[in-house]
């Protein structure tokens, strides 16, 4: 089907970038015939390995490198064109920030930059250290502070301008994983109101948690591209997870199973991710008052947080993803905000062990092959 | 213009914090306390405050030009090579407001060093040559020469230009007239040697000059006549002479020297009366007849006539002000080349381009000549002359406009330093060249591929 190209927020056709050298002779061909939409309103993932060619995409699509050939369109307009900045946020690999300045004033300047007046400029500021967990480090010095903090700060500064396109080259990287399930919360957050998010990163997880789309490039041409569901799903197989069973109900469903299929299925407990686990000891502990140099925060920026036609009067509101079963969809809802939720598919220690036992018995070993 | 503020003023936190300025006002401070401790002067009062307001003075700007040219040259470069130009350039701002911004960014930084070495100096003037230090004459001198502002009149100059095109072409005709001279040149050699002639005073003779004096004449100041001679003969050093101040028909002050053949000498005169044209007629009687020695006062500046138009602290101001534009054009050359080339590459190209306004006399000098190889059994060296005319031409016409005395010269000398010198300085090393290397800049920095790997 043919896209509307109103609709499509990025749009390059056969975009090839060779870089020179001094004597303009080429040196490197960094992407070949690039042909790739984005569309309004996706989560898009560009992944690739180191050399790849998302970087030079990125660059492309913010004017920091011209085309040597092709053709790219970013928002109906030239990436060099000023008036579409205006409305692009870039978040990039490294935070690139002035270290002599402190959180607040790098907030102030590009706020500044984007023509926002002083009370707007201020109430956004305050949002966005309030989400970003800085709020109390406002007036630290950048150079102080941690990759961590500095990426958070680097994230609100792509942020600032309230962007409809935010383009976003490795969000988690020097994050630790509240941070990062934070800024996944916030990529669905963005989604949800409705922005276009470009996001790069080597961490497939996350890419696979947030993206609808993904585009895969190698050697500086793109390889594969399509949804996420459409190509993780595999169509031919099955998985069923069941509550927890007797002994005798679990070995009659297998039994049943063994002679339906005419072999031996996969069975196993489901288990719970280690960003989960982690989250919910960091969860437990913050509950005790104690904090690390980030404060936690879940609140999303309330001038972020909405959609053009909720600009008018919106609530405070937290998302959460809830944890997808293996397979399907990240799914997302909105809650009021209240305490966290707590995952409920976390097993203490004796019942996982207790639980473990009884498949033993129930499956084949491999000594039994 | 809020983005451009807003670039400057991180240009000014990021220097600030970084501790550059505070080493370059330590630096600044040191010079001004310590350079006039070091250097001995002549132990007269305008020796000392020459060495405070010329020497002292004429270093801050030096180091402040060198300091300029290295931040002009790392705002931009070093954002590039640490990347953080990359954010700056995703939003909406223009390559030109980036520029702008980080040259506005260097300009006030500029200017509030030189208000700090401004103020220093004064101070320091101050009190180097407060009441109870100074004899009566001294703080006489210093009150009416040296702490003013006084404009410098020269003396008429006789239209010689019908003279002296008649004996070059008197010389044209001779038949040792050398083959590769121009009537141009000839007619300039004729003129000076008019001149000379003019200024020269033979034993026993009279010389006379006319100044026109300015319509609102202080009476309540005196007039200055300052000179330098040179004479005929080296080994006398001292020469007597007799001033007559006024035309015959007026009151004259007359004035009896014996002045040295060195250096400018200083007549004070009160209440001088000028003709009822405005003029005012100075003679000088060579009274040399016992050892006669003939004098040769230089046209350009053997005798000028100085009156007192203002008072020193805004002479001062109009001074740093000139200095503070010169120092915005080199932020300029600066902040241009950093935004085309990386760190080293700029602060060599823009560290060129000012060696090469220290060489307008010589680039000039050559652009004058006619030739440069070409000669009997010189073969092709008519090519290499037309290119070399070429080359040194050229290279007039683009930097000689920069050429402007240095207003410490006049500071020092309690000469005045006029606004519209101040806006001449403005309109030519900010508007007109300032512009130019911006809008050079401009088209190149928006050309410049800022993602490139490095």
């Amino acid at each position: 089907m043919m896209e509307k190209s109103d609709e499509l927020v990025v749009e390059a056709v056969g975009l090839t970038k060779v870089f020179r050298d001094f004597w303009h002779r080429p040196k490197v061909k960094a992407l070949t015939d690039l042909d790739l939409t984005v569309r309004e309103g996706e989560v898009f993932g560009l992944l690739g390995p180191n050399g790849s060619g998302k970087s030079t995409t990125i660059k492309l699509i913010l004017g920091l490198l011209h085309p040597t050939r092709g053709r790219l369109r970013v928002l109906q307009h030239s990436p060099r064109d000023v008036k579409t900045k205006r409305k692009i946020g870039y978040l990039p690999e490294e935070s690139y920030l002035y270290p002599y300045l402190t959180g607040q004033e790098t907030l102030e300047f590009y706020g500044k930059l984007f023509d926002l007046n002083g009370r707007e400029r201020k109430q956004r500021i305050d949002q966005l250290l309030e989400m970003i967990g800085l709020k109390h480090a406002r007036n630290r010095v950048v150079g102080e502070f941690s990759k961590g903090m500095a990426r958070r700060i680097g994230l609100a500064q792509a942020l600032i301008n309230d962007p409809e396109l935010v383009i976003l080259d490795e969000p988690t990287s020097g994050l630790d994983p509240l941070g990062t399930r934070q800024v996944k919360n916030l990529i669905v957050d963005l989604k949800k109101a409705k922005k276009t998010v470009i996001l790069s990163s080597h961490l497939l997880s996350d890419v696979e948690d947030v993206c609808d789309r993904v585009a895969i490039l190698y050697g500086g041409r793109l390889r594969i591209t399509g949804s996420v569901h459409e190509l993780l799903e595999e169509q031919n197989r099955y998985r069923v997870t069941l509550p927890e069973l007797s002994p005798d109900t679990l070995k009659s469903v297998l039994g049943m199973l063994r002679e339906a299929l005419q072999d031996e299925p996969d069975v196993d407990h489901p288990r719970v991710s280690l960003e989960k686990l982690f989250l919910e000891v960091v969860e437990k502990a913050q509950t005790t008052g104690d904090d690390s140099g980030v404060t936690h925060a879940e609140n999303v920026a309330e001038f972020l947080g909405r959609t053009q036609e909720e600009k008018s009067g919106v609530r405070l509101e937290t998302l959460v993803v809830k944890e997808p079963a293996a397979g399907s969809e990240p799914s997302t809802e909105i809650e009021e905000q209240t305490e966290p939720e707590k995952p409920s598919d976390v097993l203490d220690e004796e019942s996982r062990k207790a639980a473990d036992g009884k498949l033993k018995d129930l499956l084949p070993g491999p000594s039994d092959d | 213009m809020k983005k451009i503020l807003a670039i400057a003023s991180i240009s000014l936190r990021t220097t600030l914090r970084s501790k550059v300025v505070l080493s370059l006002v330590v630096i600044l401070l040191m010079v001004i306390i310590g350079l006039p401790l070091s250097i001995k002067s002549d132990a007269t009062i305008s020796g000392e405050v020459q060495i405070l307001v010329i020497y002292t003075l004429g270093i801050v700007i030096a180091i402040l030009s060198i300091a300029t040219l290295w931040a002009g040259c790392a705002a931009i470069s070093s954002e590039v090579a640490e990347r953080q130009i990359h954010l700056v350039v995703s939003k909406p701002v223009t390559r030109f407001q980036i520029l702008l911004g980080k040259w506005v960014g260097l300009v006030v930084l500029n200017a509030a060093l030189l208000c700090v070495s401004g103020v220093a100096v004064y101070g320091l003037l101050r009190w180097n040559t407060r009441a109870t230090q100074l004899t009566g004459d001294e703080l006489r001198q210093l009150n009416e020469e040296i702490l003013v502002a006084r404009t410098r009149i020269g003396p008429q100059i006789p239209d010689v230009d019908v003279e002296a095109r008649k004996m070059a072409d008197d010389w044209m005709k001779a038949p040792n007239f050398p083959p590769n001279a121009t009537r141009a040149e000839a007619i300039d050699e004729a003129r000076k040697m008019i001149l000379a002639k003019a200024f020269s005073v033979p034993p026993g003779a009279t010389i006379t000059w006319k100044f026109d004096l300015p319509t609102r004449l202080r009476e309540d100041h005196p007039l200055h006549i300052r000179y330098k001679f040179a004479s005929s003969r080296m080994e006398i050093t001292t020469i007597p002479g007799t001033w007559i101040v006024g035309g015959p028909e007026r009151r004259q002050t007359i004035i009896d020297r014996n002045d040295t053949s060195e250096g400018f000498h200083t007549i004070r005169v009160q209440d001088p009366v000028a003709s009822p044209d405005g003029s005012l007629e100075i003679s000088f009687r060579n009274t040399t007849e016992e050892r006669p020695v003939a004098i040769y006062f230089p046209p350009q500046d053997g005798i000028s006539l100085f009156v007192y138009t203002g008072g020193f602290e805004f002479n001062l101001l109009r001074t740093l002000l000139i200095l503070l534009l010169h120092l915005s054009f080199l932020s300029a050359v600066g902040v241009v080349a950093g935004s085309l080339f990386s760190l080293p590459t700029a602060a060599f190209t823009a560290l060129y381009l000012v060696v090469l306004l220290k060489f307008i006399p010589y680039i000039e000098s050559m652009a004058a000549r006619e030739s440069f190889m070409s000669g009997p059994g010189q073969p092709g060296g008519q090519i290499f002359d037309v290119f070399l005319i070429l080359f040194y031409r050229g290279m007039q016409l683009l930097v000689s406009p920069l050429k402007s005395p240095n207003p410490l010269d006049s500071l020092g000398i309690g000469e005045n330093v006029p606004w519209s010198w101040v806006g001449s300085v403005f309109a030519v090393k900010v508007l007109l060249y300032g512009g130019a290397i911006a809008l050079i800049g401009r088209l190149l920095f928006y050309r410049r591929e800022l993602g490139l790997p490095s």
